[in-house]
């Protein structure tokens, strides 16, 4: 990781890895974003690394610019998601008494803080519901065709004497889902696009789930989204 | 052994501290973000009752490489932040039960503004007797020592003139210090002596196990006289023993650093690019060499890096000891005002950085 704020940027985006990265770009570009947006995209590698970076990141020497963040991240299917959030940014500001401290939210998708700096927090899919990003785009393919093979796979794995874990399921649901387009539609991007906002994950490390949004039929006007489309927007909100 | 350092209107820095010091402190940074200055600034503190040091560091080096002494020379005003010697340069170290302060000032300056004070400060404190080669006193430099220990204050003047710096009646505790430039060796002559000063208190065996993680052939060193200088002589199972000032960068600079280490016992070893001269993979060795050496003769290191590598060597040897005895600094520039801040990596922060490869060299 080579996480550098960079200059001119005063809004940062905390996201668990590529997918999410690439997730976020393409729905940065649907709403507009263009490279005078002044929002970065950093990924922190994992829930288990947040703390450390959120301590990181509070060293650079541009983090005093920064005056919005937001952290997203998976559900813990565990229970106990914001809280775990609440202390990462907690314990980074213990870290680091002497830097600019990070406002702890009490609630998600809420922007907290002064014009020094605001914190929001967005768990994955909808902050209600247990989940990750995978979970959200599996709602979008609810009346797909091929999703009806997915499911008819897994509940034939089940039926044998594999368990399957509620955790991974949406991610291994969506990487049979790409598979099988992969085989078949696959043909139907539109290409071109120009994405002028950031670097897409797919020109680095292409994310599995880049190629979905290319589909002819792909669209971000789901309801499913409003949500997620909201915290992006008071995250990059200029008033 | 410092746990506060500040310095405030020397060189590159307006102001700047360094809380929380341990026993071993890197230091990492930009290039002219001040590092090596920064190391100037803690030797020159520790050296305080011979501020001489002063005269040792760049402004020596161009005095020696000008044929002309008035040529090309610049004024002790670089020693100065933006030059400006109207604020006089100040440097702080706060040592167990004592904190020191020390001003430097130009002459003129002090003079006028605090001859006076030493005598409020404390009735009858010894200002120490000025002396001059000529009958006029062309000084550039003074300094005030100011001590601060249980609520009272002692004052202690020095001056200096162009070439000489005279002082009597050095009282005071001072903090031995070695600066080991970066690609600086000792001499044949100072090693030896060094060399023989741990024999004598049967330590040698710390340099030999640091020397061996370069070259595990190393079963012995010796001091040989084939003539002046004495030199040391490093026994590999050879047909001869080898002269270490032969032998590779490594070799030399680890034998430098646990040489001076027992040089300066209680004091600091001021390390300018550390990892000069050092493989990569040999690092998380030589810190461990380095953290015992340091506990046994009592030193506190700082030292300057440019990699990372020997940045996260580091975090892992002294991971490995458990102890609170290594910390991190970087050196900035404020993007706003452009003024330099250390900005302190706790263990924890220092962790992660080398856990997730964080860039935190600036």
């Amino acid at each position: 990781m080579n996480a550098k704020i960079p200059d001119g940027k005063t809004r940062l985006l905390f996201v668990e890895g590529s997918t999410d990265k690439e997730f976020f770009i393409q729905l940065g570009y649907y709403l507009k974003f263009t490279k005078k947006t002044p929002l970065h995209i950093l990924e922190y590698e994992g829930k288990d690394n947040l703390e450390g970076f959120l301590s990181l990141v509070q060293t650079e020497s541009n983090f005093k610019r920064i005056t919005h963040i937001g952290i997203v991240r998976d559900t813990d299917f565990t229970g106990g998601t914001l809280q775990s959030i609440q202390a990462a940014l907690q314990n980074a500001n213990q870290e680091n008494p002497d830097r600019k401290q990070y406002p702890v939210p009490n609630v998600a998708a809420t922007f907290v803080g002064d014009d020094d700096l605001r914190v929001g927090i967005f768990i994955m899919p909808d902050t209600q519901n247990d989940g990750m990003l995978e979970s959200l785009i599996l709602r979008v393919l609810d009346n797909d065709a091929i999703m009806t093979c997915v499911e008819q796979y897994f509940d034939c794995a089940e039926a044998t004497e594999i368990t399957l874990k509620p955790e991974p399921l949406p991610k291994a649901m969506m990487r049979v889902y790409m598979a099988a387009l992969y085989q078949g539609r696959i043909r139907t991007f539109i290409e071109g696009k120009n994405i002028d906002f950031e670097t897409p994950a797919s020109d680095r490390n292409k994310s599995y789930l880049s190629d979905i949004y290319k589909m002819t039929w792909w669209t971000w006007n789901h309801a499913v989204f409003n949500d997620v489309k909201a915290f992006l927007l008071q995250l990059t909100d200029n008033s | 052994m410092y746990s506060k350092f500040r310095l405030q209107n020397f060189r590159s820095f307006k102001d700047l501290e360094l809380k929380d010091l341990t026993r071993v402190n890197l230091i990492a940074g930009k290039n002219n973000t001040g590092k090596t200055a920064l190391l100037e600034a803690i030797a020159v503190y520790s050296g305080q009752y011979d501020p001489d040091i002063l005269l040792r560091f760049k402004i020596d080096e161009i005095r020696q490489q000008s044929h002309h002494r008035d040529i090309g020379l610049p004024s002790w005003n670089i020693l100065f932040n933006e030059f400006d010697t109207q604020k006089p340069i100040r440097l702080f170290g706060k040592l167990p039960n004592v904190q020191q302060q020390l001003p430097i000032f130009p002459e003129s300056q002090a003079l006028e503004i605090s001859v006076p004070k030493i005598d409020d400060i404390e009735k009858g404190s010894r200002v120490f007797k000025i002396s001059s080669r000529s009958d006029t006193i062309d000084t550039h430099l003074r300094t005030d020592i100011i001590q601060i220990k249980n609520e009272k204050y002692k004052a202690y003047l020095m001056i200096q003139d162009e070439d000489r710096i005279y002082t009597d009646g050095i009282s005071l505790q001072r903090i031995p210090s070695i600066f080991l430039l970066s690609r600086e060796k000792a001499s044949f002559e100072d090693s030896a002596k060094l060399f023989s000063h741990l024999q004598r208190e049967r330590k040698q065996a710390v340099i030999l196990d640091a020397l061996k993680i370069i070259d595990e052939r190393v079963t012995s060193l010796e001091i040989l006289y084939d003539g002046y200088p004495p030199m040391i002589y490093a026994e590999l199972g050879l047909k001869q023993p080898m002269p270490i000032a032969t032998m590779g960068d490594g070799f030399n600079r680890v034998f430098s650093l646990v040489l001076a280490m027992s040089a300066v016992q209680g004091g600091v070893l001021l390390i300018d690019e550390i990892e000069n001269g050092l493989h990569y993979s040999i690092q998380t060795k030589i810190w461990k060499a380095i953290a015992k050496a340091a506990e046994l003769f009592n030193v506190q290191i700082f030292a300057t890096t440019h990699s990372f590598e020997m940045i996260r060597a580091a975090q892992e040897a002294f991971k490995e000891t458990g102890e609170d005895d290594f910390r991190f600094y970087r050196l900035d520039r404020d993007p706003d005002t452009q003024d330099i801040e250390a900005v302190r990596y706790s263990p924890k922060t220092i962790d992660a950085a080398v856990r997730l490869e964080y860039e935190v060299r600036g």
